[in-house]
């Protein structure tokens, strides 16, 4: 498959504060390809080199088999941008947004007016095109932004965090719609997030970014199998230090720890929790392993021999919170 | 031609928008009418009038005349007088607007006074001050009844002097007595004549057509801040990053940014000309009246983009404009006339948009046509080259 994409070495520093630090990976043609890191990790700084909009300090890339320096015409030809912010005109309805960026490319008469139909088609907001953007929901103006860089139907789409603060229909729809244009049209698409389940869902393959580097980039697959396994987390009747050696010896289970409850926070003004409210359970386990189902029985004919009941049982299977959690150290949404 | 799209955008976007449009329309209209009605005639009289005193006289008689607008408190009350020698000079500051008259008195005033020819002191006045006029032509008017009277009373008595012997009191008595009736004659009375010209400007300027002028320019100006809102908030949008991931070149997005604010200034211009023509505003040539308020609306335009690229965020932007618009607008002439300030304060107009385009506009509605404004078209258009050169050299795009 050929690359549509191909970034080698992209540096940005803001003085001595590296932005971007030495970013290199491909995107293949009709991929859909996700950017995975928190807030401030350089997703967005990557992007605006990639689509133009801020030029690197070193390094290069190529779209479509063009330098993104050199043929800056050609790419933005060949490439779209959803900038995480609305970048509308919110006084201006829909259809004279989308027209305004199509003229922009160089559209023009039937062809623009057929461009700008088939983007409202694709947002489902044709009823609404002539309505000013600032009388739109929150979600309904994601949707226009995500059209407005869809009007001249570029190969490569750039999407920034497009579902920041969207409600769950319109996120809903969000998606579809990403999955349509890459399926139905061949769109390859460049998805940034720090939204775990969005990536996971939409993406074939995941670059995992932190302070301005690339940590892991592989198919989601590839990047949990690191992780190797799951986690089951078991509430006791009891609990004590031989139990917790006994279960550590069994042959599926990598390691077994005592959860340390939080201690009970206190209320916005400063009172007691409530007693109507959930007790923790004082006697969780927290067992990892590699093979989550067999450590599973394992573990609950062992209970049964020693004659300890369970409470409670949750079996977290690993993802890509979980891998980054054991790349960084710390959480996505840090 | 992305750049045209994108003027009409912002064209579109300002239009839409009824806070600016009443900004930028509504308000000035509301100020000419109050501002033009309320001050209609106290314009002249808030300050010292500024005049001129142009003395050629070769003889004593032409200082004595002209010494009391320097020592007479009443009159030193009234004007703020200043000798000058070129008479020409003098009437080209009246004809700019800075001085309310000149006063000059010819070379040969003592000689013809004192070999009972007639003589005459020449005044000129802006007829753009009316009042001013009046008054400064009445003191001269005085002035000369009093030299003509001493004149011929002088004139008199050396008459009668010569055959009178100096121990007879009762002789001189009566030479004073013929020396008075005889300067009470109004034939002897035009032994000294007023000659009164007004400054060939045309018609006077009522205040609610100095008004629709200055309160055009200022808020032409504050068009200009508008743009430079709008090139601040497109990069803190991301619209800007949108537009600049297009094939739209850097060129093409200024470009098209200040045709928006080029656009914006004229339809502001073209609505207020209206407006003001409606309520009986004469403004003059519209060939030359174009020609000033295009230039204006181009300094305005390179303003725009120098603010934006200074102002880097929407609140300094905000903050910077208001006080370039505001001292323009004060130096410049659009809140009172420059005829008005202090000597030293006037210059200062110049270093200003309004100040220039106000005289281009008040130089057509005096009769001047397009030769008459071309130094404010000049100068404008030289203002709105150095604004966008310093703007499109300084301004940030990330």
């Amino acid at each position: 498959m050929p690359h549509i994409l191909e970034a080698d070495n992209l540096v940005k520093k803001y003085g001595e504060f590296a932005a971007v630090d030495g970013v290199s990976f491909d995107v293949e043609e009709g991929e859909v390809f996700g950017l995975l890191g928190p807030n401030g990790a350089g997703k967005t700084t990557t992007i605006s080199i990639l689509t133009g909009v801020l030029e690197p300090t070193s390094g290069t890339a190529r779209i479509g088999g063009h330098d993104i320096l050199q043929e800056a015409q050609t790419v933005k030809q060949i490439s779209g941008l959803v900038p995480q912010d609305l970048a509308l005109y919110p006084t201006l309805s829909a259809r004279t947004n989308l027209e305004f960026f199509g003229r922009i490319y160089g559209l023009r008469g039937k062809e623009l007016a057929e461009r700008v139909a088939d983007v409202l088609g694709v947002v489902a907001l044709t009823d609404r095109a002539g309505d000013p953007i600032e009388k739109y929901s929150g979600g309904m103006k994601r949707r226009i932004n995500i059209a407005a860089g869809l009007v001249h139907q570029p190969r490569l789409l750039f999407l920034d965090e497009p579902t920041v603060g969207v409600d769950p229909q319109s996120r809903n729809h969000i998606f579809e719609s990403v999955l349509q244009l890459n399926r139905d049209r061949g769109m390859s698409i460049i998805y940034t997030s720090h939204y775990m389940e969005e990536v996971e869902l939409l993406c074939n393959r995941v670059a995992i970014v932190d302070r301005g580097r690339i940590i892991a980039l592989d198919t989601i697959r590839n990047l949990i199998a690191v992780l190797g396994g799951g986690v089951i987390q078991l509430g006791l009747e009891r609990i004590d230090d031989d139990m917790l050696s006994a279960i550590r010896a069994l042959p599926a289970v990598n390691d077994a720890n005592r959860v340390v409850p939080p201690a009970p926070a206190a209320t916005a003004g400063g009172e007691p929790p409530s007693p109507a409210a959930p007790t923790q359970e004082p006697n969780l386990v927290k067992i990892e392993s590699k093979r989550s189902q067999d450590a599973l029985v394992q573990v609950i004919g062992y209970l049964n021999d020693v004659g300890v009941a369970f409470t409670s049982v949750q079996i977290f299977e690993p993802n890509l919170e979980s891998v980054f959690l054991h790349l960084t150290g710390k959480s996505l949404r840090d | 031609m992305r750049w045209i799209h994108i003027g009409l955008k912002d064209l579109k976007v300002t239009l839409r928008d009824r806070s600016a449009t009443g900004i930028l329309l509504a308000m000035p209209m509301l100020l000419i009418v109050i501002l033009g009605s309320a001050l209609g005639n106290l314009a002249a009289n808030i300050s010292k009038m500024p005049v001129a005193i142009v003395n050629q006289d070769e003889g004593d008689v032409g200082a004595k005349v002209t010494d009391a607008y320097f020592t007479d408190s009443s009159l030193t009350k009234l004007f703020l007088a200043k000798r000058m020698r070129d008479p020409l000079a003098a009437r080209a500051e009246v004809e700019r607007g800075d001085l309310a008259g000149v006063l000059v008195v010819p070379h040969d005033f003592t000689r013809r006074l004192n070999t009972g020819k007639p003589s005459r002191i020449l005044v000129y006045t802006d007829p753009g001050r009316q009042i001013s006029g009046t008054v400064f032509r009445s003191v001269a008017e005085g002035i000369s009844t009093q030299v003509s009277a001493a004149s011929i009373a002088a004139r008199t008595a050396a008459f009668y002097a010569k055959d009178i012997r100096v121990s007879d009191p009762s002789f001189i008595s009566a030479v004073i007595g013929k020396a008075v009736q005889s300067a009470s004659e109004t034939k002897a009375l035009d032994a000294v004549k007023l000659e009164e010209t007004t400054a060939a400007r045309g018609k006077e300027i009522p205040m609610v057509s100095y008004y629709a002028g200055g309160m055009s320019a200022m808020f032409i100006m504050f068009g200009a801040m508008f743009g430079a809102f709008s090139l601040v908030r497109e990069r803190d949008d991301w619209t800007l990053p949108r537009m600049m991931m297009t094939p739209a070149t850097k060129m093409d997005i200024v470009g098209g940014k200040m045709l928006g604010v080029f656009m914006v200034g004229i339809a502001q211009f073209a609505v207020l000309y209206a407006f003001t023509s409606a309520i009986g505003v004469q403004w003059g040539d519209p060939v030359a009246l174009w020609a000033v308020a295009i230039s204006l609306v181009a300094a305005a335009t390179g303003m725009s983009i120098l603010i934006a690229a200074v102002g880097k965020t929407t609140r300094s932007v905000s903050g910077l404009a208001q006080i370039v618009i505001q001292f323009m607008a004060a130096v410049g002439g659009s809140f009172f006339p420059v005829s008005q300030f202090p000597a030293w304060l006037q210059p200062l107009h110049y270093a200003s948009v309004n100040g220039w385009a106000i005289d281009g506009i008040l130089e057509v509605m005096r009769g001047g046509g397009i030769a008459s404004v071309v130094p404010s078209i000049v100068a404008l258009l030289a203002m709105a080259f150095a604004f966008f050169a310093l703007g499109a050299w300084r301004l940030r795009w990330e």
